[in-house]
């Protein structure tokens, strides 16, 4: 069992999970981070108050499927000087001296163990049946005696111990002390892992430094640390072509209104506006899916869907403004005034005029490629109609709230990540706020077929091929 | 056969696919159920979802649907088939025509393989065109025509997903081809039968003419035509054979059995024995496509499903149950006779908060932390009896059950005890406050032996 033997680490085997028990003082954040690394937001029970969690609680984590670390969430330390007061004053049966782990036993056999430190019996016990110890500490915490104690303690079950700083990022954290203080347990390893809102790598950290003191787990926590960021990697790729597949049938959507009219009725334009908000709701739909995300996670996490800007409608001038996104041509100042949608929507080829006369001039220059594009508006034409598209800025709008929204998901919604605010200044946003759009949305804007907003099924290689191609886009301007 | 026929494995995907297609199109099925069998049944996560898509409560209906699709199709396939072999059969009793007239051994031989060849011709194109990896004119025109005129509802899943699986592998130029070669081969079938028929009920003969070409051409031309199904041992017409041709003696009966075999050789291996190669070609590649093929998990109508189906961690198992609560309440003991002057102390402050300034008469015990400071402060207290002790707290730390046990200690020490409640933290962040304030009230503080205000808790400290 123990661990750095003499007996080579390998040849014992791994047949079981890594233990790790999860220790601390109490309302630190054990179970918040054992809730993040299950990623299982209705483990256990949280709140501000001391004592929460009064049980040991074990789950397993699972790496397609197979068991590869057992992680058990403790009672907090309550009473570390009174504790490390009666472990000092342990000794043997026949009166010899007692090292770290026969000390805490004979504790555990003790009346006490019982009685008023049942709690930390429950901790202890557990840290000896286990591998390797994560201590949580909340790092806004100033360093006391009773965490110099508790830490003593602890290291008396003679196991690995991995200190993680849990709410580092705060300004009253005092990390340095709290390195100082680990140091003078001898321990010299420690992590920087915020429970609630982790940076994206520090779970491959965290284990790693586990895995630097557990020789015989490495590979399985590897493999585990693999699992994990391949699943992200998966669910940021479906969601980005969840994203592009929505974009697509906003961008290729179009309403056809008769050749002489100057903008679709207000009733059409509504309508029109209606089914893309329905759209746009679709997918934030399928992302919270993607990233599991329940309505009442929501409510927890307070996602800026539920707080007031996403309810914008995004074909209010106000929404667009909002993004710092301008509206583009044909929309004046008359917009304002008129039908919400009608406003933003606009007529890409200023009708028939232009859209036949490019047309042959194409066709004679022998440009197949103007012909493609402009086929849609000439073939309603021929039958008495223009078409009429989303406004570049709506599109705008829509990519960057999907965007943010992915972001958010991504960092599991903590509100203090990315305000909206320097989102949309990042340069690799910037671009989508005011330069081209993506190209193969552009190519969207002649493709009405690719729209399931049109009335039709819309399926097939082209529209396939084209949400792929806009993943692609839009990965590479982020 | 490969056209309608269909492995088992196939046919989960294409189920799970027609699912995924409804759940995207109408919002997630009630799964708990099937979302149990699947994660009991193991695998990796194609599997899960195959298994929980085959246990939705919707899913015998699909497959019934897929019953009916292939059925179908198949029927479809047959009549397609059928019509072919029939029109085979009438178009070569239409080239040979009346026996009155001889037949032309060119113009019929055009005549049988020329449409043959412009199709083949027209099929290569199309799969090397740059488009054939998106399906080629083929799959546009399929799924122009699918997406126009197949039925709504489960049956329009069903029918897309088919297709979708298909396209997703670029298959469905296989299939189409195969269905074309198949057709194509029924119609050679029936063309032979129908040559077949005619020259074995009536009686043809056979001419070679021209106006302005010479001969050697003609004949070079019978030779590199004969030439392939020579080797599959069609007999060549001999040099008489050809003669009585050129010469307009249509009636020789020795010619007119060697053209015959010859025309058979030409339709068997430039005709029947192609469409037949090609379409196990396009079969063979379909099986093959097939079983290489699978879900696509980057969809996020399965993506979706992964954290379901494959969680993270298992469920949760207490495997040491919490300890019996404390009482709500602990009554604290009180010291009888307690005259000494007022004492303050501080529990645990971090940083210049304390020592605040005291008024005169009030003794100041100093700062708490370690075990020794707690001894002393007791034993100091035990020694003055202090008829009132205030006991500072710090309200940025989480009131644990050791500073608890601490305060009634030194409670216990003095007449009586009250609390005063403060951010003595570096930060000054009050943030347990009212954690603070339950806890004390369970170890029998009364409110108002709880301050927030210095002022007034000095105030309480000093009434004798």
């Amino acid at each position: 069992m123990a661990e750095g033997g003499l007996i080579s680490d390998a040849a014992v085997g791994t047949a079981r999970p890594a233990r790790l028990a999860i220790v601390g003082h109490t309302n630190t954040g054990k179970t918040s981070l054992v809730r993040t690394l299950t990623r299982d937001t209705g483990f256990g029970h949280v709140s501000p108050e001391a004592s929460t969690t009064r049980h040991v609680e074990r789950v397993r984590l699972l790496a397609d499927g197979e068991p590869l670390v057992e992680l058990y969430d403790t009672p907090g330390l309550e009473d570390p000087i009174e504790l490390l007061h009666f472990l000092h004053g342990l000794v043997s049966a026949t009166g010899e001296r007692l090292d770290g782990p026969a000390r805490v036993e004979t504790f555990l056999a003790s009346h006490e163990a019982h009685g008023r430190f049942e709690q930390e019996a429950k901790v202890m016990r557990q840290l000896l049946a286990s591998d390797a110890g994560i201590y949580v500490i909340d790092a806004r915490d100033p360093v006391l005696a009773k965490h110099r104690d508790e830490l003593v303690a602890l290291n008396f079950c003679g196991k690995p111990l991995l200190p993680v700083l849990n709410f580092v990022a705060s300004p009253d954290a005092q990390p340095e002390a709290w390195r100082e203080a680990m140091h003078r347990s001898a321990i010299h390893l420690h992590v920087n892992f915020d429970a609630v809102a982790p940076e994206q790598d520090s779970e491959r950290v965290l284990y790693e430094k586990i895995a630097a003191q557990l020789e015989r787990f490495q590979g399985p926590l590897h493999k585990l640390v693999e699992c994990r960021e391949r699943d992200a990697r998966l669910r940021h790729e479906a969601a980005m072509r969840a994203v592009a597949d929505m974009l697509i049938d906003v961008a290729a959507a179009a309403i056809e209104i008769p050749l002489r009219a100057k903008k679709p009725s207000p009733e059409a334009a509504r309508a029109f506006g209606g089914k893309v908000i329905e759209r746009e709701r679709a997918c934030v739909e399928s992302l919270l899916g993607i990233y599991r995300f329940s309505d009442s996670d929501l409510e927890e996490r307070e996602l800026p869907i539920v707080s007031g800007y996403w309810d914008q409608d995004p074909f209010d001038p106000a929404a667009l403004k909002a993004l710092g996104i301008g509206l583009s041509k044909g929309v004046g100042a008359g917009a304002a005034g008129g039908a919400a949608a009608g406003a933003t929507v606009d007529a890409i080829f200023g009708g028939l005029t232009l859209g036949a006369g490019a047309l042959i001039g194409g066709v004679l220059g022998g440009g197949t490629m103007i012909f493609k594009k402009h086929w849609p508006q000439v073939s309603s034409a021929l039958h008495g109609a223009k078409r009429v598209l989303i406004n570049d800025g709506v599109l705008r709008l829509l990519l960057l709230r999907q965007l943010y929204l992915v972001k958010q998901l991504e960092s599991r919604g903590h509100a203090s990540v990315t305000p909206v605010k320097d989102f949309v200044d990042k340069p690799e946003v910037v671009i989508w706020r005011q330069g081209v759009l993506p190209a193969t949305l552009q190519k969207a804007r002649a493709r009405p077929v690719w729209s399931r907003l049109n009335g039709e099924p819309a399926d097939g290689t082209g529209r396939r091929d084209a949400v792929r191609k806009l993943r692609v886009e839009l990965e590479a301007g982020r | 056969l490969t056209i309608t026929v269909l492995a088992r494995d196939f046919r989960e995907r294409w189920l799970a696919e027609s699912v995924r297609r409804q759940e995207a199109e109408h919002g997630p099925v009630p799964d708990v159920e099937a979302v149990r069998f699947a994660r009991g049944g193991g695998g990796d996560l194609e599997q899960r979802i195959i298994a929980r898509a085959r246990r939705l409560p919707g899913a015998e209906r699909f497959a019934a649907q897929q019953e009916r699709f292939l059925r179908q199709l198949r029927g479809s396939w047959l009549v397609l088939l059928l019509v072919a072999a029939v029109l085979g059969f009438g178009v070569s009793l239409a080239i040979a025509g009346e026996p009155s007239t001889p037949i032309n051994v060119f113009w019929a031989a055009a005549a049988f393989l020329g449409p043959q060849l412009l199709s083949l011709a027209l099929w290569a194109a199309g799969m090397m065109q740059s488009s054939a990896s998106r399906g080629g004119v083929f799959g546009w025109a399929w799924s122009r025509a699918a997406l126009r005129w197949l039925p709504r509802g489960d049956a329009a899943q069903v029918a897309h997903a088919f297709y979708g699986l298909h396209e997703q592998r670029r298959l469905v130029r296989w299939w189409l081809g195969a269905v074309m070669h198949s057709a194509w081969s029924l119609a050679f079938i029936g063309m032979l039968l129908g040559l077949v028929m005619a020259l074995s009920l009536r009686s043809y003969g056979f001419v070679l003419e021209t106006t302005i070409l010479p001969e050697a051409v003609l004949r070079r031309f019978v030779a590199a035509l004969g030439w392939l199904p020579a080797l599959f041992g069609f007999s060549q017409p001999e040099e008489s054979a050809i003669r009585a041709a050129l010469d307009g003696d249509a009636w020789n009966e020795a010619a007119r059995q060697a053209w015959a075999w010859w025309f058979m050789g030409l339709l068997i291996i430039y005709g029947l024995v192609p469409r037949l190669l090609l379409w196990g070609l396009c079969s063979a590649q379909l099986a093959r496509g097939r079983r290489a093929l699978r879900l696509e998990l980057a969809l996020p109508g399965y993506a979706r499903l992964r954290e379901v189906l494959l969680p993270g961690s298992d469920e949760p198992d207490v495997t040491d149950p919490p300890a019996p609560l404390p009482p709500r309440i602990v009554p604290r003991p009180r010291r009888a006779r307690a005259s000494g002057e007022p004492v303050a102390v501080a529990l645990e402050p971090d940083g210049d908060p304390w020592p605040a300034p005291l008024p005169a008469g009030v003794h100041d015990a100093g700062r708490l932390d370690n075990r020794a400071e707690r001894e002393a402060a007791r034993e100091l207290l035990e020694a003055r009896g202090p008829r009132r002790l205030l006991i500072a707290c710090n309200t940025a730390l989480t009131p644990d059950r050791g500073s608890l046990r601490l305060i009634d200690t030194l409670a216990a020490q003095a007449g009586e005890a009250a609390a005063w409640l403060a951010p003595l933290g570096a930060s000054g962040s009050a943030g347990y406050q009212a954690a603070w304030q339950r806890a004390l009230a369970s170890r029998d503080f009364a409110a108002e032996e709880i301050f927030t205000d210095f002022s007034e808790a000095l105030a309480w400290l000093k009434v004798v």
